[in-house]
């Protein structure tokens, strides 16, 4: 009888919940019951609450107010200790494992074997049989790749026997094999009767596994249903509040004038032992964007660190306008004005330990030494910037890190654009951003083009390169590949020549010809 | 020469060695537990200088030397929580607080000697005389060195592998150092990461306030101001040198205790040897390792960083 009331009862239940950080709502009175046997998706973009609302379940943040049920009973998680007592496990975006431990011992630390040497290893071993995967034991944790340190995790709070697995975009850093391989031992688990709440922004994943859905959307709930109720242009809308606007199209570049920045036979190496950069030409004029496609490792880093002028190139020049490119410590004294969009925003970007208004004044354009800092105009000043790019919150005092990673990225483009840049250079602008910010983002850099800023954009996403570039160079083992006018080129052409082959419908370079007889 | 070599042949200059080793690796054994666990604990001095105060005070005062050296050592562990509560619990900078402290207990001490004991005349303590360790002290040379020596030496000797079992072969142990490099993912698995600091720096306050005592009780047998020394900041290059490890400390507290117990015996000498220059080797080994020309320093990742949750 008491199973049957049970099984009526979901297995755990969020009620109101409200959390507040300063002035911003992460969850504004968001309620979510999630059933025994179910695979339960919370989806929703980068900010939206997800992980605010899983980290008051899993006691990592004390809701400001609503309640807590699991099993039927009233909880209030005071620290994950409580949570696990409970049977509740979570698997962080970033493998909360720690690195300079071995796998044995993160093991351990969880409270996985029974804390003696050999235990430890058994353990370990149960983990490789387990989660069909080979890892020694005796391995440091950092040693191992993130996808593997993944799997460390989830075993270890399935090994603990818990009832409700909280897993946060886990497939963030998971191959495609990788993440069916994940959602097969996950709908197994469900199977089980126990439930998983999946964290996620991709729509895929949702239609893949999930049984139900709850989307969230700036803190609040949006609605819950089941798998195949909505479609996912509805899931999308629900999400985003408004179907993402497809891009403008790209136009034909004008191609008149002298270009505004160019590079010549520029050479450098890594600093990192990666790819480096091999007799580059590019050149971007005014009204126009010059995409740089390749995959990842065959040039980026050193091609973004000759344009941002970080360093010098080894051979060869870079000017812009015209005149020879220095050091970017000497751009405000030689009035160069180029907006500089770092790949990495936490660290190049933005001062994560800053508030906003100091990170708007950051970077070159700081005033000179002698003029004294206007603090009270300053803020006002970021203020109106803020809104005026929809950051939010758009708070002068926020600091850069409590910002998620949309809103960071348009405080970066805002401090760039702010000085009405001639020329722009960006590098994977929206990646790891969620569909609204991204849209956002290549709008601005559309409009931008459209005022005639010319801008260089360097990107590993080759939908946004064919969605926003003019011309198109592909950057392969250090060389730059053409570039190719857009309409002369499909999506599969620059798919060839970013994996090294040749394209059928351009006519081929002598470079790329000497290659493929070469190979 | 041959007095040079003579003295460095006597059993007598590795036994003032030892002795001189003795604070130092109380207190480098517990600096390593808090360090470990990711505080850097910078009032180790006022731990030492409060623990060989309140050693004096109590001895004196009960006229017993072992509750003199229960009140030393709960004089530093009080000095400990107050450190505790600025580095732990109200995320203070950790190095500030810790330089605050030792004025601040330098200070109170030489006060506090001043008004208790007039004009800081420290009546006759009773201390901790040798102990003769029977058979092992009669064994030549080494007998000397280790075995006829106050019961500090003793305890110190067993501390270090208790030390190392703890910290490499039990779950706290593992715990702690998990918590020194990763306290967020410590913290998400339900493992109480302020808890366990507190525990460390306890610990370090109990075993630097040990070393004071040994100093005070055992060694000086009376208070003076600032009879510490120093030995709290030659202990923080200690643990450096030892790389976190409490059998390194040995050799590294050893390095320290013996170039100073050199550095004496050649002052009695007539040999001009610049006694001084002696004494500052062990320093520049110290910028050494922390410049990572010596080995490099593996310093636990969370080292001096406070942990809240968000």
């Amino acid at each position: 009888m008491t199973g049957l009331e049970q099984g009526m009862r979901p297995l755990a239940r969020l009620q109101g919940i409200v959390k507040r950080y300063g002035d911003v709502i992460a969850n504004d009175h968001v309620s979510l019951e999630i059933e025994a046997g179910e695979v339960h998706a919370l989806l929703g973009e980068n900010g939206a609450g997800k992980t605010t609302l899983m980290n008051v379940f899993y006691g990592l943040a004390r809701a400001d107010a609503g309640w807590l049920e699991f099993e039927g009973r009233e909880t209030a998680p005071r620290s994950p200790r409580d949570a696990i007592s409970l049977g509740i496990g979570m698997v962080h975006q970033h493998p909360l494992v720690v690195g300079s431990l071995t796998v044995a011992e993160n093991l351990l630390l969880g409270g996985v074997g029974d804390g003696t040497a050999s235990g430890v290893r058994a353990a370990a071993k149960a983990t490789a049989s387990a989660m069909a995967f080979d890892v020694d034991p005796t391995a440091r944790m950092d040693s191992l790749p993130v996808s593997q340190r993944q799997r460390v995790e989830i075993f270890r709070c399935l090994a603990r026997g818990v009832k409700l697995l909280i897993l946060d975009e886990p497939t963030a850093v998971l191959t495609p094999a990788e993440v069916s391989e994940l959602f097969g031992r996950l709908r197994k688990f469900a199977d089980e009767g126990r439930a998983v709440v999946l964290i996620t922004h991709r729509l895929s994943e949702v239609v893949e596994i999930a049984d139900r859905v709850t989307v969230l959307r700036r803190g609040r709930k949006v609605g819950t249903w089941p798998r195949g109720a909505v479609s996912s242009d509805e899931l999308a809308t629900a999400m985003v509040g408004r179907m993402p606007e497809p891009v403008a199209r790209p136009r034909v570049s004008k191609g008149i004038e002298t270009p505004r920045l160019s590079a010549r036979n520029c050479s450098g190496a890594d600093l990192h032992g990666q790819v480096g950069l091999e007799s580059c030409e590019l050149d971007v004029s005014g009204g126009e964007i010059l995409g740089v496609a390749g995959v990842e490792g065959n040039g980026q880093t050193v091609l973004a660190e000759l344009l941002f002028g970080l360093r010098m190139p080894a051979t060869g020049t870079i000017e812009v306008e015209g005149r020879p490119m220095p050091l970017v410590s000497s751009w405000l004294s030689a009035g160069i004005r180029v907006g500089r969009i770092p790949a990495d925003r936490s660290a190049h970007g933005l001062v994560p330990d800053a508030p906003l208004w100091e990170n708007l004044l950051t970077g070159p354009y700081a005033p000179g030494w002698l003029s004294t800092l206007r603090r009270k105009a300053a803020v006002s000043r970021a203020r109106e910037v803020l809104e005026s790019f929809d950051v939010r919150p758009p708070d002068p005092y926020a600091l850069g890190r409590e910002l998620s990673g949309g809103n960071q990225q348009k405080v970066v483009l805002a401090r760039e654009l702010s000085v009405s840049p001639r020329t722009v250079v960006a590098v994977n602008p929206t990646r790891g951003l969620d569909l609204g910010a991204q849209s956002d983002i290549q709008r601005r850099l559309s409009d931008l083009r459209s005022e005639g800023v010319a801008i260089v954009l360097i990107s590993t996403d080759l939908d946004e390169i064919m969605a926003l570039s003019d011309r198109i160079g592909v950057l392969y083992k250090g060389t730059v590949r053409g570039p190719y006018a857009r309409t002369k080129v499909t999506r599969e052409d620059i798919g060839r020549l970013m994996a090294g082959l040749d394209v059928a419908s351009t006519e081929t370079t002598p470079a790329v010809a000497a290659e493929q007889i070469a190979s | 020469m041959q007095e040079f070599l003579e003295i460095l042949g006597s059993a007598a200059l590795y036994a003032a060695a030892v002795r001189l080793l003795v604070p130092l690796l109380f207190a480098a054994i517990g600096e390593i537990f808090a360090e470990r666990a990711g505080l850097v604990n910078v009032g180790l001095e006022a731990m030492m200088l409060m623990g060989a105060f309140g050693g004096v005070l109590g001895a004196v005062d009960t006229g017993s030397a072992v509750l003199g050296l229960i009140i030393g050592v709960a004089c530093g562990v009080t000095v400990a929580a107050i450190q505790a509560a600025i580095a732990i619990n109200l995320g203070g900078n950790q190095i500030v607080s810790g330089i605050a402290l030792n004025i601040a207990v330098l200070g109170l001490t030489s006060f506090l000697a001043l008004t208790i004991w007039r004009n800081g005349n420290v009546p006759p303590v009773p201390g901790f005389g040798i102990l003769d360790l029977p058979a092992l002290a009669s064994i030549p040379f080494l007998g000397t060195v280790l075995f006829r020596q106050t019961v500090f030496v003793y305890v110190a000797i067993i501390a270090v592998p208790v030390a190392w079992w703890a910290m490499t072969r039990t779950t706290w142990g593992l715990r702690l150092r998990a918590c020194g490099e990763d306290p967020r993912a410590v913290d998400s698995l339900g493992i109480p990461v302020l808890g366990l600091r507190w525990q460390t720096m306890l610990i370090a306050g109990a075993l630097a306030g040990l070393g004071g005592v040994f100093i005070s009780l055992a060694d000086v047998m009376t208070f003076s101001n600032d009879i510490s020394a120093g030995r709290g900041f030659i202990a923080l290059a200690v643990v450096i040198i030892a790389r976190w490890s409490p059998v390194k400390a040995v050799f590294a507290a050893l390095l320290f205790g013996g170039l100073e117990a050199l550095a004496l015996r050649l002052q009695t000498t007539n040999l001009h040897l610049p006694t001084d220059l002696l004494l500052a080797l062990p320093y520049v080994a110290t910028l050494l390792v922390y410049a990572g020309v010596v080995g490099r320093t593996v310093a636990p990742a969370a080292l001096g960083r406070s942990y809240t949750r968000a």
